[in-house]
């Protein structure tokens, strides 16, 4: 058994590795109703080029109305198919909302927005992002956590280490936990 | 050796690169929770095995470092698109290299198939050098075909062309491989059930076979190069693109060597009568082996 999860293992390094780069930062807008939560990934400039190549049809650097919907078309089944590469757990349980999907470009960088409706009721959130085929490459911002408008209650965050099982390896990932009060 | 070389990779690595650092001006204050443990998180199969968190670790480590090497290629791009200077040049080469060499440690590359071919059949240690350059050219050279073909004869997405090429020249490698192995399989115990110990020596030395490895290893074409040619024709800096393209192939054929070569030498060592390890013919038979299951498994992997 452990002969063959160390061979698994070193199989491993034959798969798919990433030439994609994403930087994900996360950001909170309280609103009176319910607040939402917005996850942001800034890809790196070359992919960027690629996708605009074939989605920003005018090259004028920005995607129109209907830019974005092509975009959104192709990319967000496939996305919705493996949850959008993110787990999010509200209060300790899954939370699986579909959330509102917004591409846009930016000085020549693509970035996806997704977000998400967050309850009052709410006191944490965990989010992990991995692309677990790992064609994507996606690690947090520096800041990973921005406060968008005044909240009243006291937030706080932390990032946490914990690892996935890929390929019989352990592959370290960074989880971004909210505590909201 | 492998491990050596993860070794000396995630020790060079230093500190944690994984878990953010927010800046103290951040609007939120920070909590702290502790982290958890590989034997918090570890499925009951893997516990123990040796190099699994290592593994990981240098996995994650390479990718951070490629990420960073390949945002400052792109503004070394940026910075010779404002002001044309020759310097770039050599700091574009020597970026592209080394973000050749980290990524060609990481999954991929052939090293899988090459390594198992020469434990499998050892070789001089010249020929894993060949092996290896040979197969960072094909890699590299199939990249440059797609882009040129892709961008200046297909009006179509550029993108999907490359996903399309990738899929084709895939499925043939798998199939080559497989062959290959099937073929060595074939060989060896047809030699064994004949006890013809100078068939397999014959088998066992022929240099062809792992050059025609090295280039079916090599043909599915790197992304990486794909991205960095598309994006100097987008900024009309081809010849800096050139520059780049050969810098990540002197990096990869570096990477991919080092390893075939410190494979050919550990194989070498272990197997060697002058050595007089205990049980060397024992394990000189069992690399036979292994490593041609393993060229067939890398086959069927791939498909």
């Amino acid at each position: 058994m452990k002969t063959a999860s160390i061979l698994c293992m070193f199989l491993g390094y034959l798969c798919a590795h990433p030439h994609v780069w994403v930087e994900v930062s996360a950001g909170l807008t309280a609103h009176s109703d319910t607040d939402s939560l917005s996850i942001v990934w800034k890809y790196d400039e070359m992919f960027s080029l690629m996708l605009s190549e074939d989605f920003d049809t005018d090259k004028n650097g920005v995607l129109s109305t209907e830019e974005r919907a092509n975009l959104r078309d192709l990319v967000f089944e496939n996305l919705k198919n493996v949850n959008f590469y993110m787990n999010i757990h509200r209060n300790n349980a899954p939370y699986t909302i579909i959330p509102e999907f917004t591409p846009r470009l930016e000085g020549g960088i693509l970035y996806f927005v997704f977000t998400f409706p967050l309850p009052h009721d709410t006191e944490t959130v965990r989010i992990r992002v991995i692309d677990e085929e790992f064609y994507h490459s996606m690690e947090w911002s520096e800041t990973p956590l921005k406060i968008r408008a005044g909240n009243d209650r006291s937030i706080t965050y932390d990032t946490e280490m914990t690892e996935v099982e890929w390929f019989h390896t352990m592959v370290p990932v960074t989880e971004l936990v909210i505590s909201c009060e | 050796m492998y491990y050596l070389l993860i070794f000396f990779i995630t020790a060079a690595a230093g500190a944690n690169i994984y878990s953010p650092k927010p800046t103290e001006d951040s609007v939120v204050q920070k909590a702290h929770t502790p982290n958890k443990t590989i034997e918090d998180t570890a499925p009951e199969s893997i516990r123990g095995i040796p190099g699994a968190r290592l593994l990981g670790n240098l996995r994650g480590n390479l990718l951070t470092r490629q990420r960073k090497l390949q945002a400052r290629i792109s503004g070394s791009f940026r910075e010779m698109e404002k002001n044309q200077s020759r310097h770039l040049y050599f700091s574009v080469f020597v970026l592209a290299f080394l973000f050749g060499f980290f990524h060609s440690l990481g999954p991929g590359h052939g090293k899988m198939v090459l390594g198992a071919y020469f434990l499998s059949n050892g070789a001089r240690v010249i020929q894993g050098l060949f092996a290896g350059t040979l197969t960072a050219a094909v890699h590299v050279a199939s990249a440059v075909t797609i882009v040129l073909f892709g961008y200046y004869s297909i009006a179509g997405s550029l993108l999907a062309t490359t996903q399309n090429a990738e899929t084709i020249l895939q499925a043939v490698t798998a199939r080559a491989i497989i062959l290959l192995g099937l073929t060595m399989l074939a060989v060896r115990l047809y030699s064994r059930v004949k006890n013809n110990r100078m068939q397999t020596k014959a088998c066992a030395e022929s240099p062809r076979s792992v050059y025609i490895l090295s280039v079916f290893t090599g043909l599915v074409p790197c992304p990486g190069v794909i991205f960095i040619l598309l994006f100097s024709i987008n900024l009309s800096l081809v010849s800096l693109g050139v520059f780049a393209v050969s810098g990540v192939f002197a990096g990869m054929a570096l990477g991919i060597s080092t390893i075939s070569m410190g494979i050919i030498f550990s194989r070498s060592f272990l197997t060697s009568r002058r050595t007089e390890f205990f049980g060397h013919r024992v394990l000189k038979n069992t690399f036979s082996f292994l490593g041609i299951f393993t060229i067939i498994l890398s086959g069927i992997l791939l498909l």
